[in-house]
């Protein structure tokens, strides 16, 4: 398995203000119960407080560097979970919100 | 009065049985300016999402859309283009009406339920990991707004229409946090509306309380996957796929559509049963206050079921699927 990102799951009332680059990773999406947000979708859609912001780096990432990420995004967030993302023989071993 | 509203064809089946259902609407004096949209796999197939942005502008403009059943490509990185509609048009509750049909023939005699299933959360969220080569992980997500806003819902809806009872079902037995949080909110919910009863059963158990005492439930709520296997088990009860409509709706918008799939392999044959899109269709009348072209299609359609004489394969037949159609228009002229 090969370590290429991280998943951070952060408690917010709104759509969490987080920067496009931390280290290797770049920010993918901000999604919310599986579904992406950061483009507009319906018109009133209602979310939860519990953010999804998938960093993902394009090549193979250690461990610390996904510690380094956690330690950038707590300054001024509070996170709840992380999930570190793999792929396995080449293919995301993660899913993709709608 | 007239009113606009959005139509996809969908795939498979689909066109025909939409081309079907617009000829009975059209005789039952409901005033409808369609606006032709496309998702499935005619977009996919030129390289543009499932659903594509168009579509979505044109639903949220026009508020309203039916559509027909749709192909779901299977394979690595496809997607519902049902699961994208709910999700982009955030279509929370999904409506599925099950009532005993005249003429079609059901051991559950009276059967009268109405199910709400909670669309966008629970595993249906789609969040999964590996996080070893050899375990996967789906994340369960139950929030508090997204239980409350269903089961609101189903009561506000059950209120509206004279209903008596709303049932939450769970699994809060085992799941104590995430169904809990469900069950939790629904009893709080259920607070304010003390016209209405309100109880919860375990979802295992309900599957056999449906299919033994089946009289003794009106109106569910339940989160998204017990939703989805429920409600195909009361379309069971009801006399099958081919019978069962749906809604989804969401604050601004409402998407009306058969359960059942596009059923490609008899695309084109003028075969499949089009009354679950039809009464699909009705549902749509009923949410536009078109209710009298509602009852008329109703009434027809019940009187070809009753009598028997015309009916698709799956109910026993060999009528085809414009032949049924034409069947209806008649009783309603």
């Amino acid at each position: 398995m090969k370590l290429v990102g991280a998943d951070v799951y952060l408690w917010s009332k709104e759509v969490p203000t987080v920067p496009e680059q931390i280290g290797p990773f770049a920010l993918r999406f901000i999604s919310n119960r599986g579904t992406r947000v950061i483009q507009p979708i319906a018109p009133h859609a209602e979310f939860s407080d519990w953010w999804c912001c998938r960093y993902r780096a394009d090549r193979e990432v250690s461990h610390d560097d996904v510690h380094s990420l956690l330690e950038t995004l707590s300054q001024k967030h509070v996170w709840t979970q992380a999930q570190k993302l793999f792929e396995i023989n080449g293919a995301n071993a993660y899913s993709e919100p709608y | 009065m007239r009113h606009k509203a959005v139509l996809i064809r969908g795939d498979g089946t689909g066109p025909e049985l939409c081309e079907a259902v617009l000829k009975v609407l059209d005789a039952s004096g409901a005033q409808i300016d369609w606006i032709e949209a496309e998702a499935g796999e005619k977009p996919l197939k030129r390289g543009e999402p499932i659903v594509p942005d168009r579509t979505i502008e044109l639903i949220k403009q026009y508020k309203v859309a039916l559509k027909g059943p749709m192909t779901t490509p299977i394979g690595k990185g496809s997607v519902s283009a049902n699961v994208t509609l709910r999700k982009k048009l955030d279509l929370f509750a999904c409506m599925r009406p099950v009532w005993a049909l005249p003429g079609v023939p059901t051991p559950f005699k009276d059967l009268n339920i109405v199910i709400f299933r909670e669309n966008t959360e629970d595993l249906y969220a789609q969040v999964e990991y590996y996080n070893t080569p050899d375990v996967a992980v789906s994340l369960k997500i139950i929030s508090r707004p997204g239980s409350r806003r269903i089961v609101e819902f189903a009561f506000e809806w059950a209120r509206a229409n004279g209903r008596k009872k709303v049932t939450a079902v769970h699994k809060a037995n085992i799941m104590k946090i995430s169904d809990g949080l469900f069950l939790q909110t629904a009893r709080e919910v259920a607070q304010k509306y003390p016209d209405l009863e309100f109880n919860d059963y375990i979802v295992d158990n309900m599957c056999m309380q449906l299919v033994t005492r089946w009289r003794n439930f009106d109106v569910l709520v339940l989160p998204n996957l017990y939703g989805d296997i429920l409600s195909d088990l009361a379309a069971g009860m009801m006399g099958g796929l081919g019978v069962a409509p749906g809604a989804n709706f969401g604050r601004d918008c409402a998407v009306f559509e058969a359960v059942h799939g596009s059923a490609p392999k008899y695309a084109g044959l003028n075969k499949v049963n089009p009354t679950a899109l039809l009464l699909s269709a009705v549902l749509m009348l009923r949410h536009l206050k078109e209710t009298e072209a509602a009852d008329r299609i109703e009434q027809a359609l019940y009187a070809v079921l009753q009598e028997g004489k015309i009916r698709t394969y799956d109910l026993g037949g060999t009528a085809g699927t414009q032949e049924f159609a034409q069947a209806i228009i008649a009783k309603m002229s």
